[in-house]
């Protein structure tokens, strides 16, 4: 439909670059925001830095167990999306290639999933990891994150697997090879894109996840950044620069994400829009 | 035929690993919801059987309504809102004037970002000292409360919720039009039709399953997406006027260890995306017969 005359080509981009800045207006307002001492945000909050003053960073680095929340955050992110990526494409592999009896039901159980509202899930987890003795253990929520992503990451790769020809697998079999070799040494390296794609958005998906961290994990050592702003917000609510220096180091890595990968992940969930 | 056997073997060893996770910590759980739905119980101490009980107290319980009261407010603002909008917005970008493809990342842009980190910043914009507020001076308005009023408060969460969520929307249209045949609109145009004809007679119609497609997700929404905007922006009030079932559920068990309530509350909202899951698929399907 692309027969708009001149003057209407005009009239569309005008609008669509007024939306683009009601999303970006307030982020780059935070931003500047930042570099603000509380005093002159008080004096006039719509006031220009006087100096490229970043204090209020260095002061969230320094206190409030700040790196310590990176590192969890990233440590809980980087291991549920890497050990999702391998049992997730093993299985979407044997579902999708190996012949078996029984697979039918396995994908009925992880379609399941998919029309699971996650949140109705909380009662019963927390009384599971609390018998597992994993309530407060970084590594409890890592695992609950691996089964919450499963039924969106196998769907993701099977979708791709099942485009890898059969004749290719076929021929590495009369070669000798078994299925876990054709897998490992044939099915990832294909599988490359895809896992790369999957990886990036869950990676920001359990970033930016708050109701599990933030039951999962009560103790502070092991909070997440994302959880630790509820805190924040209460505490530094009246000095909205520092605070936003808070959110917006919080968010670095995702915006450093999109901001490398925003093709990729654009269409990624392009890709998953379409069933 | 060992071959055969080695891959029947083979094959559930692979998925063995994954199955047994998300047996352990989806599936299993959905089915202790239910049974906990039945019972009284604090979380720690012993279980009681209850029967329906708990369905009874939701039932008769003022706060439930409040809360589904709620969802609906946000049903009737939000569903036409993160629907409309986004379609609108998709069908300008499918224009491609120059630089669409920079606006397109613009608007998903906030879509990566958590909901804490942008519902905290939306919040201090409407706080009584906030920029709103400020801008609003200039124009000789007086200072006002957004957040005492739960009304208002719903509207501003609604839209809230449209700025963070609608590039993701408007990537899901953009994906069903990028299936449209272009030879419809080379007809059309030899035809001599114009812009709006089209969009009426051609895009329109052929956007119908993503529109019923991105209405379902919507829907969804309203039940159980709410909770971090609510949490973030106004912690369910002014006194229950924000909270909604999820937020609801939240509170009984995490505050009032009231896990009997929760978990049929669960099991309440289970029940809804169920029916909302089967009314999409029958609607899906009766497009399917029209078509025919």
């Amino acid at each position: 439909m692309k027969n708009t005359g001149k003057a209407s080509k005009v009239l569309v981009f005008v609008l669509l670059s007024l939306l683009a800045l009601t999303t970006l207006v307030p982020i780059l307002y935070m931003c500047e925001v930042t570099l603000l001492t509380k005093e002159e945000y008080m004096l006039n909050m719509f006031s220009l830095p006087s100096s490229f003053n970043l204090e209020n960073y260095h002061v969230v680095l320094q206190n409030f167990n700040f790196v310590q929340m990176v590192f969890n955050s990233l440590m809980i992110s980087t291991l549920t999306v890497v050990l999702s990526l391998f049992l997730t494409s093993l299985t979407a592999y044997s579902v999708d290639k190996l012949a078996w009896k029984g697979k039918k039901f396995v994908m009925a159980l992880i379609t399941v999933g998919m029309f699971m509202p996650g949140q109705v899930l909380i009662l019963p987890v927390y009384q599971i990891l609390i018998s597992l003795n994993m309530v407060n253990n970084r590594l409890g929520l890592v695992t609950f994150y691996m089964a919450l992503s499963i039924p969106f990451t196998v769907m993701m790769q099977r979708a791709n697997i099942h485009g890898i020809s059969n004749e290719i697998l076929e021929s590495a079999s009369i070669d000798g090879a078994g299925h876990f070799r054709i897998y490992w040494s044939i099915v990832l390296p294909l599988l490359k894109p895809t896992l790369a794609t999957a990886a990036i958005l869950n990676f920001i998906t359990y970033w930016n996840e708050l109701l599990y961290a933030m039951i999962l994990l009560q103790n502070e050592a092991y909070r997440t950044v994302t959880v630790s702003i509820v805190s924040m917000t209460n505490k530094f609510g009246s000095n909205p620069p520092l605070l936003y220096a808070d959110l917006l180091l919080s968010a670095l890595p995702v915006i450093v994400i999109y901001l490398v990968a925003q093709k990729q992940i654009i269409k990624g969930v392009s890709a998953g829009a379409v069933k | 035929m060992k071959a055969k056997h080695r891959q029947q073997i083979e094959g559930i060893a692979y998925v063995l690993p994954a199955m047994l996770l998300y047996s352990c910590f989806v599936l299993i759980p959905i089915l202790c919801v239910y049974v906990y739905s039945t019972m009284e119980w604090d979380g720690m101490g012993e279980m009681t059987f209850v029967g329906l009980a708990n369905f009874v107290e939701i039932f008769k319980s003022a706060e439930f309504r409040t809360a589904l009261g709620n969802n609906i407010k946000f049903f009737i603002l939000g569903v036409p809102l993160w629907t409309i909008f986004p379609m609108i917005v998709a069908v300008l970008l499918h224009e491609e004037v120059k630089g669409w493809r920079f606006f397109r990342s613009a608007y998903f842009f906030p879509t990566v970002i958590s909901t804490s980190v942008l519902a905290t910043l939306f919040k201090t914009f409407f706080l009584y000292d906030g920029p709103v507020n400020r801008i609003g001076a200039l124009f000789g308005l007086e200072p006002f409360e957004w957040f005492a009023h739960g009304n208002i408060a719903i509207g501003l969460i609604t839209i809230a919720v449209n700025w963070m969520g609608f590039g993701s929307a408007v990537l899901i249209f953009l994906s069903g039009m990028a299936n449209f045949p272009p030879e419809i609109y080379e007809a059309a145009e030899l035809d001599g039709a114009k812009w709006w004809r089209m969009l009426r007679s051609i895009t329109l119609p052929l956007l119908r399953p993503t529109l019923q497609f991105v209405i379902m997700l919507n829907i969804m929404s309203v039940f159980t997406g709410m909770f971090g905007f609510v949490f973030m922006i106004t912690g369910g009030g002014p006194g229950y006027d924000t909270t909604v079932l999820e937020y609801l559920l939240y509170t009984k068990a995490f505050e009032l260890h009231d896990m009997g309530y929760a978990s049929a509350l669960s099991v309440v909202l289970f029940v809804i995306v169920v029916l909302v899951t089967l009314l999409q698929r029958k609607v899906t399907k009766g497009n399917d017969e029209v078509q025919l």
